[in-house]
């Protein structure tokens, strides 16, 4: 069934050279084969192993120094999170995707603070994880209206004349980027409404990210101010 | 500069008033006692040694006489006739109520007390404030026509008077001395243990506990009013006579300064050059009465005194300028206290030095009394208040314990409501992960196994998607918490696929977030379910092309422009059936209104609701 032998030592060279190597680490079998298959729709994108646990990846990772990971979270030795931040800390250019049946909130955010850039939907078409994926690469960052609705309950309102300026604050123009992507507008009819490019856009939604990881204490004050300790 | 002619105004008003009352006093009239004469008039000679220097001439009673001398001492007679009380074995008493300031009197040429102005003997003796009485034993006395000189002398600054007097039976007037000698005597010695008492408690309250210079003001010019009472009780303490007026006179001035300063302190008004100047001038004063020669300590002393009368003036002037640091209470019975003393020693000043004929000598006692009101008032009107301070402390005290235990209260509460929110969270958590990767995993892994089986049932695939799609709204439910328009966005994600595979354009109009009134979890995945339904049955059954979905506040609508379908017939064949009965039946629950128009044209879906 599988158009090429993935689940085997790749024979890719260094990131970079040729189509970009991606790791699937995902321990059902199935969903396993359906995401290579899509990855491999792609000519810009190849393959370069499939691990159904923790200890498989790693292996797989060392050898291979794949280009994208995308990992599943719940895996039979451990957490995705682990490999996700083996990425961020990896010498070569490594980005991370999560793969998630609906996208749960809470282990969904923990990922993307270890450094994954969102998450694919395992119901997601065949063609929108590969496009995805080089969005990725392409320094883009997906969005999606929950991871949305997270940043804008974590990071608050938007800075104001009378708020100090600080890294941490959504601008007036994220918040209302985000806002209308928690409500499920796609970037092009957000760029249509805001009368922006697509481009900028992306960049909006990139200063978030950013500004998530410089912020990973902000959650810890929402959270405590919320259960009414501050 | 407004605040002290204002002062100075209302205090030469309250002078001037009291001093129309005391004028308009007259004196006492002298009051019949049985068995005994009394004397409204009187022969009256000034005396030069032991004999009349003028002829006698007849005065009402009383009278009073300035003292023509510049030096030593100046003597009187007052001559009268009386008749004998009773048999020769009797006793006819002779009662002076009033005069001053030293006495001697002789019967039929007999002298019978001593004479106090004896040579050697240069002393005050102020008499003027007790009575005097005479007992002559009858067996030295005509039953009619005895003559009786009464003379009375003084020191040049003091003056002479004399009252009506009675002659008559010894029993009856010696009970009349008595009864004045208590109230006279009496009451100087009252006063003096009173003004020692309280100037001892206010100094001891300063010393203890307050620290408030106010107490230690008023406590020393009790005790300088102590210092003036005791010239009143116990005669010639310092035997030379100059002194002695020094002293009580500074003490008298000290006074004054001390409640000055009282009044700055209680009032806040400061003022610390005025009263500085005014203690130099007071301490310069004593030692000018101390140098002046003889002849002219008579003027010094008056100088002197109208020296503190003004200052006395300055402190009314201050009391009232400043009436603002204090309870208009407090201010007035001050004000009223401290303006009668002023009045008092002023009409007592005129008298002596300008008017010689002008007040009674006696109301000049009444001034310790009156500063002996001003200083309980002070006491127990600052006790007063000190007592309603600590209630009103007490009170506000324990308001702040109910509040704050209140808030305790809450706290705890809160705190226990969080632990059992967390713990029914952490729950929650725990099925949805169970959910998401056991059960949700498992369906996406069959699916992808069935895609890539060629020939597989495609009622099993749909129905394992919409199973997925089903699950999916209830984690978002519990994970998008309150933000219906997030729901909604998710909800587009998901069905994307199926959009794509029925090539369908979205329309996505979600203007605002939609507020169902009273909306938890369970509600919200209800209304998402109806709309979830209304678009896949567009997608699926009317071959729309395009789907447009609106949210505002109050409603949600999903229209299509497919080939519609009579609602009714629908029904009754029942395919679709089962998801519009589904639908209504949500709604209902909901209590959201449920519009469903359909025509060939499309369907619209509406979803409304009221605030």
């Amino acid at each position: 069934m599988s158009p090429r032998g993935f689940d085997t030592d790749g024979k890719d060279g260094p990131a970079g050279s040729g189509p970009h190597s991606v790791l699937i680490v995902e321990d059902q079998e199935h969903t396993a084969t359906r995401f290579a298959r899509a990855v491999e729709v792609s000519p810009e994108l190849t393959v370069c192993g499939v691990a159904r646990d923790l200890a498989h990846a790693w292996m797989l990772f060392e050898t291979h120094r794949p280009r994208f990971v995308l990992t599943d979270l719940g895996l039979p030795d451990g957490s995705g999170v682990e490999i996700i931040l083996a990425a961020a800390r990896a010498d070569w250019a490594c980005d991370c995707m999560v793969i998630s049946v609906f996208g749960d909130r809470q282990r969904a955010m923990e990922a993307i603070r270890a450094g994954a850039r969102g998450y694919l939907l395992k119901s997601d078409p065949v063609e929108e994880v590969s496009r995805q994926i080089l969005e990725v690469i392409g320094g883009g960052s997906p969005m999606n209206p929950k991871i949305a609705r997270y940043l804008l309950d974590t990071m608050g309102p938007a800075v104001t004349d009378t708020t100090p300026p600080g890294g941490e604050r959504l601008t007036q123009r994220e918040h209302e980027v985000l806002s209308l992507i928690a409500r499920g507008y796609k970037r092009r009819e957000i760029a249509e409404m805001l009368n922006i490019s697509v481009g900028t856009v992306g960049i909006h939604i990139n200063n978030t990210y950013k500004k998530l990881k410089v912020g990973t204490n902000i959650e810890a004050v929402a959270r405590a101010s919320k259960i009414g300790l501050l | 500069m407004r605040r002290i002619l204002a002062g100075l105004g209302a205090s030469a008003l309250l002078v001037v008033v009291l001093m129309g009352l005391i004028v308009l006093l007259p004196d006492p009239p002298g009051r019949d006692i049985d068995g005994a004469t009394l004397f409204r008039t009187a022969a009256f000679c000034p005396l030069e040694g032991e004999t009349c220097s003028a002829a006698p001439e007849v005065v009402p009673l009383p009278h009073r006489v300035r003292s023509p001398v510049q030096e030593g001492i100046h003597k009187v007679r007052f001559s009268v006739e009386f008749d004998r009380f009773g048999e020769t074995d009797g006793i006819t008493a002779i009662y002076l109520p009033e005069f001053s300031d030293a006495v001697s009197i002789s019967v039929n040429g007999w002298r019978q007390t001593p004479e106090p102005w004896a040579p050697g003997a240069e002393r005050a003796f102020h008499h003027w404030h007790r009575p005097f009485i005479a007992m002559v034993s009858n067996a030295l006395l005509e039953p009619q026509g005895n003559r009786l000189n009464i003379d009375l002398a003084a020191q040049v600054y003091q003056g002479i008077s004399l009252s009506p007097l009675y002659t008559g039976d010894a029993a009856a007037l010696d009970l009349a001395y008595q009864k004045l000698m208590i109230v006279r005597v009496g009451m100087a010695r009252i006063n003096l243990s009173l003004v020692g008492l309280a100037g001892g408690a206010l100094l001891l309250f300063w010393l203890i506990h307050y620290r408030d210079p106010a107490y230690l003001w008023l406590g020393l010019a009790s005790l300088a009013s102590a210092a003036v009472c005791y010239h009143w009780v116990y005669p010639n303490v310092i035997a030379n006579y100059r002194h002695w007026i020094t002293f009580w006179n500074t003490a008298a001035a000290l006074q004054v300064w001390c409640l000055l300063s009282f009044v700055c302190m209680r009032l806040h008004a400061g003022l610390p050059r005025l009263r500085l100047g005014s203690l130099i001038a007071i301490a310069a004063g004593t030692v000018g009465l101390i140098l002046l020669p003889t002849t002219l300590f008579s003027p010094g002393i008056a100088a002197y005194q109208l020296g503190f009368l003004v200052l006395a003036l300055v402190m009314l002037t201050v009391l009232v300028g400043w009436r603002n640091g204090t309870q208009p209470l407090n201010f007035a019975v001050l004000f009223g206290l401290y303006g009668l003393s002023t009045t008092l020693a002023l009409s007592q000043w005129i008298s002596r030095h300008l008017w010689f004929d002008w007040a009674p000598t006696l109301l000049a006692s009444i001034i310790p009394v009156v500063f002996v009101l001003s200083v309980l008032w002070v006491i127990f009107y600052e006790l007063g208040r000190s007592i309603s301070r600590y209630e009103d402390l007490t009170a506000s005290l324990q308001s702040t314990i109910d509040e704050k235990t209140a808030e305790l209260q809450m706290s705890y509460e809160r705190l226990a409501a969080q632990s059992k929110l967390q713990a029914v969270d952490e729950e929650r958590q725990r099925i949805l992960l169970d959910l998401h990767d056991g059960i949700g995993g498992q369906l996406v892994n069959m699916l992808a196994y069935m895609s890539t089986r060629a020939g597989t049932d495609s009622v099993l695939e749909t129905a394992i998607e919409d199973a997925l799609r089903d699950m999916g709204l209830m984690i978002d439910s519990l994970e998008a918490g309150d933000s219906i328009a997030t729901q909604l966005g998710l909800l587009r994600g998901r069905l994307e696929p199926l959009f794509k595979a029925h090539r369908v354009d979205l329309v996505w109009r979600i203007r605002a977030e939609p507020g169902l009134p009273g909306s938890g979890p369970s509600q919200n995945l209800t209304l998402l379910r109806i709309v979830q339904e209304a678009i896949t049955n567009a997608v699926r059954h009317a071959q729309a092309r395009t789907i447009t979905i609106t949210a505002t506040e109050r409603s949600i609508s999903v229209a299509d422009d497919g080939h519609g379908f009579d609602p009714e017939e629908v029904g009754r064949r029942g395919r679709h059936g089962i998801g519009l009965t589904g639908m209504k039946r949500r709604a209902r629950a909901l209590g959201v209104t449920l519009d469903i128009a359909s025509s060939p044209a499309g369907t619209r879906v509406d979803l409304s609701w009221s605030a």
